[in-house]
């Protein structure tokens, strides 16, 4: 397994939630990143973030680890949850705030 | 690389030929789209599952932004 591989595998192991994005927490640098982070935030959820745009091969790993094109990319549990249109659709229809729950994550 | 609305419907209607489909032009430059598809394909998919249907239909196309919404057919 490539080293970018073992990285992503162990962040998503050692911490509950984990979100790929685009920049940082503090200053996203996409649109589609701003929104997980800020749904995230609002829950009160406490997550770590991991800016792909400090590694171009971080960049291209993450979409090639999870076999799915886009970023921001969100993990619970060492889970792939979706990215931003999935996590929103989960939040409107509760469905994020009662996965946090079970997992006691919020 | 930008496409356009004919181009991007017709490439979805045919993937799914049964379904309704509206895409919508987000900035107006032909490049940040977001597409709703319902159809009944989707029925007991993931959603994860059912954003990979799409995006697989249109993978050699390098859209800039690109929202998706699957649903079920009404």
């Amino acid at each position: 397994m490539s080293d970018i591989f073992k990285f992503i595998e162990s962040e998503i192991r050692e911490n509950p939630v984990v979100l790929f994005m685009k920049g940082t927490k503090e200053m996203p640098q996409c649109g589609f990143s701003a929104g997980v982070s800020t749904l995230l935030s609002d829950l009160g959820v406490t997550y770590k973030d991991i800016n792909v745009l400090a590694d171009p091969e971080l960049r291209q790993g993450i979409k090639d680890f999870t076999n799915w094109p886009t970023i921001p990319q969100l993990y619970i549990d060492g889970e792939f949850i979706g990215g931003f249109d999935i996590v929103k659709e989960m939040a409107e229809e509760g469905e994020l705030q009662a996965l946090l729950k079970e997992k006691q994550l919020c | 690389m930008t496409i356009s609305e004919k181009e991007l419907l017709e490439t979805l209607q045919q993937a799914f030929p049964e379904a309704q489909i509206a895409c919508l032009d987000l900035a107006g430059d032909n490049d940040h789209w977001e597409v709703t598809i319902a159809d009944d394909s989707f029925n007991g998919k993931s959603r994860i599952a059912q954003h990979r249907m799409v995006q697989e239909v249109l993978q050699n196309y390098d859209i800039h932004a690109l929202s998706i919404k699957t649903k079920r057919k009404a």
